[in-house]
């Protein structure tokens, strides 16, 4: 075997004792007469292995078991309330997983009604506006017609 | 642990029996709590992450199958928990740090050589898995802080064993560069 490949086995099956059979046989050969691998092999145990050995282990602290305990006790409780029940499972259905994003959604939401809304009443003012003042321009002419034309037209029908 | 988990006590907890749940919690609660230790490096989250586990074990437990491995089933809900945390905490950090820049320069607390230097080991643990990101010190945790088989470890994971395998191998490239320096910068 090729020392790179070997390295590779080193670092990992052979540190691990993942490794038996043939291959184990065939990397402590090399291992015999390669002292460039010997070298690495040695510093990899020493410095990626040892440190972790008989490594402390902490006990867990006792409040987690009460707060775990209270919070399935307060479940069942809940459960056993029909009315507290139906409004939590309400709130389960009606789940938002991602708030940020559906408020973000409403607010463009909102603006669009807005800006549509706007827009509409923009055009109907306009709209207005026009309408007015054409009726104001046939308007004006009526009340300078209150002279009368003075036809026998014009009398005949006022 | 495992052993002392019988299936008459896993079908009695599956049932709602709070004691047989109870005996469950505290056969795994240590596994659980230094796993997620040493994957968050700190131990009021590793507390959080904890509490978090369990109230997920009593919630899935109905839907275990005994057949399956419990050890292993419930190291994979503390690696999802652990996990998900840190990258919730990771998140809520990158905001806090955005806000602390604007304040000035911050500590490094996690400088892997600093920690090193000192001849703590604990430290120095905690310093070689900072610097892998989450799936390397996943795998280094299994392994070398839980003695979990390349088997094992896929099952946990859900991944090939030739993912574990080059997991591990990049974990350890790195931590053993990080000791050569240090160790050249002391010589
Ligand atoms: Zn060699």
């Amino acid at each position: 075997m090729k020392c790179k490949k070997i390295e590779g086995l080193l670092i990992t099956d052979y540190l691990d004792k993942e490794i038996d059979g043939l291959d184990k046989v065939l990397i402590e050969q090399h291992l015999a007469c390669c002292p460039v691998c010997r070298d690495f092999a040695a510093n990899t145990k020493r410095l990626l292995s040892e440190p972790f050995t008989d490594i402390e282990r902490s006990d867990a602290p006792e409040f987690i078991w009460r707060r775990v305990k209270d919070a399935i006790i307060s479940e069942r409780e809940r459960r056993r309330n029909p009315v507290v029940d139906f409004f939590e499972r309400l709130k389960g259905a009606i789940y938002i997983p991602k708030p940020a994003l559906v408020f973000i959604s409403i607010i463009t939401l909102l603006l669009i009604v807005g800006i549509v809304a706007k827009l509409q009443f923009a055009s109907k003012y306009a709209l207005k506006n026009n309408v007015q003042e054409q009726v104001e321009y046939l308007d004006y002419p009526r009340e300078n017609s209150d002279a009368g034309f003075g036809t026998l037209v014009e009398q005949y029908f006022l | 642990m495992g052993n002392e988990i019988t299936n008459d006590i896993l079908l009695k907890a599956q049932e709602g029996d709070l004691d047989s749940f109870e005996i469950i919690y505290r056969t795994c609660v240590n596994f659980v709590y230094n796993v997620a230790y040493r994957i968050l490096c700190n131990k009021e989250d590793a507390e959080e992450v904890t509490q978090e586990v369990f109230l997920n074990v009593y919630h899935k437990l109905k839907g275990f199958r005994l057949e399956s491995s419990f050890k292993t089933w419930v190291y994979r809900i503390t690696v999802n928990c652990a996990i998900n945390y840190q990258k919730k905490m990771a998140r809520e950090r990158e905001r806090q740090k955005r806000y602390d820049d604007n304040l000035g320069p911050e500590g490094h607390v996690n400088d892997p050589g600093v920690a090193i230097n000192s001849e703590n080991r604990e430290r120095t643990i905690n310093a070689l898995l900072r610097i892998l990101n989450p799936d390397q010190r996943t795998a280094i945790v299994l392994r070398n802080i839980e003695g979990l088989s390349y088997r094992e470890i896929a099952d946990t994971l859900k991944v090939s064993i030739n993912t574990v395998r080059s997991r591990l191998k990049r974990a350890r490239e790195k931590m053993l560069v990080i000791r050569k320096e240090v160790i050249k910068n002391e010589m």
